[in-house]
């Protein structure tokens, strides 16, 4: 469980963010959506405490950030950002560093980590790739392998910044069905999303933010009548067989 | 045939071959010497062969390991530290050392970590302060090398004293080496060895991005100063008795992913044990060519070393990720 309260962010002297009060319920979708630059990223990079933060309080666990380590941080809140390395390891490999806020002195993985990877590894249905190196699977493999390592870590908060950047339509649909699995899972998934036609269909709960600011919480429907889409993007949606798409 | 060469780019097969190769040459090189093959005379192999041997070992695996990890913490595949100023910064620190009376022993060791230290964290923090790019990083470390070694040149003309940075210190070699310059800087290397062992994990969490590795609970500039005050230690203790090689460092790390992967405890394990190989053959080659005359390891290194380095650039086949 993650609370953001009153908070004041940035990066050293430039403030982002303003104001954010935020709190994503547990076993829902929750998308952060809004225009280029206006703090999406660097809220989910305040709550891992990749941006500085200026005022306010922020709880994960319950407790104040301020408190705990970071790991204790990455044991409650996994943070898939959204550009990643293609490190020179297998698909195992990475799924298993997953694991490594719960690594302790001499700093080994023991037989526990082995075995939560390789049920992460069945999971996202990477067995039959799980010896093959990351540079020589598809972005979507790619992403799942991630997305694994983020299980691994078995925190009950997940943030994902832009997941669907780089994937082929099936893909996005394929990573679609992984999210709404990971919160079946009981897990609190936040996630920024550029895509809002795809942000309306899986989100429970949409956040939309404008110059650092929420302007906006609550259900993709209410998102729309309230007119917030409307008045942040400039542009019109509209309910075709149950699905928004863009109004021309 | 696809199975054949999986057999034989089999990882553990590789490393054996290469713990194949260090014994080898470490035996012929306790062997061969100008004074005849064999085991005869027992002064000379306790003395002068046996020191010699395990300097090639020590340094060999020091300045690939440090190379290893430098390539890994600044995130580029041309860091080494011979290249951003890392061994200018050892012998820089053992000129100094020399001219305050630090000649020899521990003192001796520790002004050279000191050098290499400094060289290291005027680096990365210059970096850091400009926010540089992975190639900056390299060109801010080129920089660094070349005003060090302009210090170590200054000062060695304005003191007599400091004629440590003799022609064969400043291409590396290992004639001069001895138990009371080894065992201190050794005793470096192996202790430097065990925590970097310790932290195999960490080293593939960096290599992921600062931005996962954060995610995953690490506290990434703290983790990567660690790495890097053992980078200079294994750098900085090898200079200190090996001079300035500086090709080993850059090019064992880059033959090591190529040939077996690049996870952390491959390509440290590996570093180390083909960097105390590769050195100590070129060693026994140096000593071995021209007898009785002997060049310094240096330049059997550059000549062999360069021209396979190119080759590995050009023939990319069968290489890993991010080369």
């Amino acid at each position: 469980m993650i609370e953001l309260k009153n908070v004041y962010a940035g990066y050293g002297k430039k403030e982002i963010l303003k104001k954010i009060n935020f709190a994503p319920e547990t076993g829902k979708i929750t998308g952060i959506i809004g225009p280029n630059g206006c703090g999406k990223s660097t809220l989910l990079k305040t709550i891992v405490g990749l941006a500085d933060v200026v005022g306010g309080e922020i709880l994960v666990g319950g407790k104040n950030k301020e408190e705990l380590s970071s790991s204790q941080i990455a044991r409650e809140v996994a943070y898939l950002p959204q550009s990643k390395t293609t490190p020179d390891m297998t698909v195992e490999q990475i799924v298993l560093h997953g694991r490594f806020p719960h690594l302790d002195y001499p700093r080994r993985y023991k037989k526990e980590d082995f075995e939560i990877a390789k049920q992460a590894i069945k999971m996202m249905g990477l067995y039959d790739i799980k010896d093959r190196y990351l540079a020589e699977l598809s972005g979507g493999q790619k992403q799942k392998t991630y997305i694994a390592m983020a299980l691994c870590q078995s925190s009950p908060v997940i943030l994902m910044d832009e997941p669907t950047t780089y994937l082929d339509i099936a893909h996005q649909i394929k990573l679609c069905g992984i999210i709404k699995e990971l919160a079946d899972m009981e897990k609190t998934v936040v996630t920024v999303l550029h895509d809002l036609p795809l942000a309306m269909r899986i989100c429970d709960s949409l956040c939309v933010m404008q110059n650092g600011e929420i302007m906006f919480s609550g259900s993709p429907d209410e998102a729309v009548s309230s007119g917030v889409i409307e008045q942040v993007f400039e542009i019109k949606m509209r309910k075709l067989d149950g699905e928004y798409i863009y109004e021309y | 045939m696809k199975g054949l060469k999986k057999f034989f780019l089999n990882k553990k097969l590789i490393l054996l071959f290469g713990i194949l190769v260090l014994a080898s040459a470490a035996f012929l090189s306790i062997c061969v010497g100008p004074s005849g093959i064999g085991f005869a005379d027992k002064t000379i192999i306790r003395y002068v062969r046996l020191p010699r041997t395990l300097a090639c070992i020590f340094a060999g695996a020091g300045l690939s390991v440090s190379g290893a990890i430098l390539q890994r913490v600044l995130a580029n595949k041309l860091a080494s530290p011979g290249i951003i100023g890392v061994n200018a910064g050892a012998g820089f620190g053992i000129t100094v050392g020399y001219v305050l009376g630090a000649a020899s022993g521990i003192l001796y060791s520790v002004s050279a970590f000191a050098g290499a230290v400094l060289a290291v964290f005027a680096i990365t923090l210059a970096a850091y302060k400009a926010r540089a790019a992975k190639t900056t990083v390299i060109l801010g470390g080129v920089a660094v090398n070349a005003i060090l070694n302009a210090a170590t040149e200054a000062i060695t003309v304005l003191n007599n004293d400091a004629r440590i940075m003799n022609a064969d210190f400043r291409v590396g070699g290992f004639s001069a080496v001895s138990y009371v310059r080894l065992v201190p800087a050794a005793v470096m290397i192996l202790v430097a060895l065990a925590v970097v062992f310790t932290l195999l994990n960490d080293l593939d969490v960096i290599s992921m991005g600062d931005e996962t590795a954060r995610g995953l609970g690490m506290n990434v500039r703290r983790t990567k100063n660690i790495f890097l005050v053992l980078a200079s230690l294994l750098a900085g203790a090898s200079v200190s008795f090996a001079g300035l090689l500086g090709f080993i460092g850059l090019i064992i790390p880059h033959f090591v992913r190529r040939v077996c992967g690049g996870n952390g405890k491959t390509l440290i394990t590996a570093s180390a044990i083909f960097g105390a190989a590769f050195l100590t053959v070129s060693d026994l080659a140096a000593r071995v060519i021209f007898a009785p005359f002997e060049l310094p390891v240096g330049i059997i290194m550059a000549a062999v070393g360069g021209p396979v380095f190119i080759a590995l650039l050009i023939h990319k086949k069968g290489g890993h990720a991010n080369d």
